[in-house]
């Protein structure tokens, strides 16, 4: 079942996942923070994010909006979407 | 969509007379359509796009947007870089013994005191690492999974073809008329290497800083492939290979031969490969005009033989005023390019062609070489690859004219 969430507490959650996969400080991380604001997160580190956000999240993302994402706010919309609509990762 | 992952046995090394050992796997992303609207490898090349994470990434974001079965092939020797995330297991490092004695009597020669007993390689490498302040070079052996080994494009582009039939065997609903590869580097010359084996197989190319030919660095053991530096060590590196330069009578030899049919712009294998194709493949190929690892030299000259035989090629060179920090990322190799840009940039710009497959029209093809053919043919559903001693016809023999004769 997809799990109910509010865009704060997802924002914190992407937030803390963003700062242990890039060692940075997730305090830091707002939703109109950039790849480019991050040191390290490039295409190799946006990839190994995103599969760890689907992993604790328990979602997956539609695959044409993988790379479609400007922000931490646009992924924290996505992780949004995808648990409102209930697009679950399988197993 | 749907993730699948496949294991079949690969092509036997038909140049060394050798079995293969390890399987090809390969991971298959299909998008949730009945039928999809083709199929595209992504070819990575060496270094990181190969993660398992950047790799899975990009078939999903293929397959879902373009409704594309998303192929990614662990091919003969594609897993040879450590230190990279892969989903077909790891690489190891062997480090040279006589590099470590070198390192020692560099250590010495420098006023390091040995005052530990030094009973082994390991010993001396825990006494070299005590001082981060002094920095050794050693050579090093990559050794691939299941004791591949490098055999440069040859085995690679024959697995990703025999994964194609596969996937057509195994009930996978997709049109053949469109078969895409795509690939940076390494991975955009197994590109090549398919479409010259399969010239009616393959619809089109997206490449990027694809070489033309054989990379000598990564065939000859003795040079160096890439640099790897771990504290204070830096490994030269250097894949395993089975080739040698010295003795022409052997199998292992590789000569003129053994690099034409790795040459992706041999003019006369593309006339080999005119001649048997309906010329429906599309390149669409980037490239740095300061590549230092792929020349651009063959690179254009490539373009200009492919366009003269008949075929629908684009080349974008690009220079250092073109990086724009989205796209092309710098002008040196690969240009950081993303795959999934790439992708983007390029694929729209392909038609379906409708033409037969090699399989369906039983190709035949021959590269001949100095010494030796390489016939590659297509029997019922499957490849045979072999390379045998050319036979010279009458016909071919130079006679010399009447005129030289006589003088």
């Amino acid at each position: 079942m997809a799990k109910a969430s509010n865009s704060n507490d997802t924002l914190t959650r992407v937030a803390i996942i963003l700062g242990e996969e890039l060692a940075c400080n997730p305090t830091g991380i707002a939703a109109h923070t950039t790849a480019d604001d991050v040191d390290g997160w490039d295409s190799l580190a946006h990839a190994r994010l995103i599969m760890k956000i689907e992993e604790v999240f328990n979602v997956r993302f539609p695959g044409d909006r993988l790379f479609d994402l400007d922000c931490v706010g646009d992924l924290v919309i996505l992780v949004d979407d995808c648990t409102r609509t209930g697009i679950i990762a399988n197993g | 969509m749907a993730r699948t992952i496949y294991e079949f046995a690969g092509q036997p090394d038909f140049e060394l007379k050798s079995d293969r050992s390890h399987p090809v796997s390969m991971i298959v992303e299909t998008p949730e359509t009945e039928h999809a609207d083709g199929l595209v490898f992504v070819i990575p090349g060496m270094g990181g796009e190969r993660d398992k994470h950047y790799s899975e990434m990009i078939r999903r974001y293929i397959a879902s947007k373009y409704n594309l079965v998303a192929v990614s092939v662990d091919a003969h020797c594609s897993t040879c870089r450590p230190n990279c995330s892969t989903e077909f297991g790891e690489v190891t490092i062997d480090i040279e013994p006589t590099s470590i004695v070198h390192a020692l009597g560099y250590y010495v020669s420098q006023g390091g005191v040995v005052d530990v007993p030094l009973q082994n390689h390991n010993d001396v490498i825990a006494l070299l690492r005590r001082d981060p302040s002094m920095t050794f070079k050693l050579k090093a052996m990559l050794e691939p999974p299941g004791r591949q080994y490098q055999n440069f494009g040859v085995l690679a582009a024959l697995d990703h073809l025999t994964a194609l039939h596969f996937l057509i065997d195994q009930g996978h609903k997709f049109d053949t008329g469109n078969v895409i590869c795509i690939g940076s580097s390494h991975g955009g010359y197994i590109a090549h290497m398919m479409h010259k084996f399969a010239p009616n197989t393959i619809n089109g190319i997206i490449d990027a800083s694809a070489y033309t030919e054989t990379v000598p660095s990564f065939i000859d053991g003795k040079w160096t492939e890439f640099d790897l530096t771990d504290g204070n060590f830096t490994y030269e590196c250097s894949t395993t290979q089975k080739w040698q330069f010295v003795q022409p009578g052997d199998t292992t030899f590789f000569g003129p031969d053994r690099a034409l049919i790795r040459d992706t712009a041999y003019g006369d294998h593309l006339a080999v490969i005119a001649d048997a194709s309906s010329k429906t493949c599309q390149f669409r190929m980037i490239h740095s005009t300061v590549d230092r690892v792929s020349s651009p030299y063959l690179k254009a000259l490539q373009r200009d033989r492919l366009k003269a035989r008949g075929f629908d090629v684009r080349l974008d060179v690009i220079g250092e005023a073109d990086v724009d920090g989205k796209l092309i990322k710098s002008a040196d190799h690969g240009m950081g390019i993303a795959l999934n840009l790439l992708f983007d940039r390029y694929y729209p710009t392909m038609s379906r062609k409708v033409s037969k497959i090699d399989r369906e029209r039983e190709t035949e093809l021959v590269f001949r070489g100095p010494k030796l053919s390489y016939a590659l043919t297509y029997r019922q559903g499957q490849i045979h690859a072999d390379a045998t001693c050319s036979e010279i016809s009458a016909s071919e023999i130079e006679t010399p004219a009447a005129s030289q004769i006589a003088s």
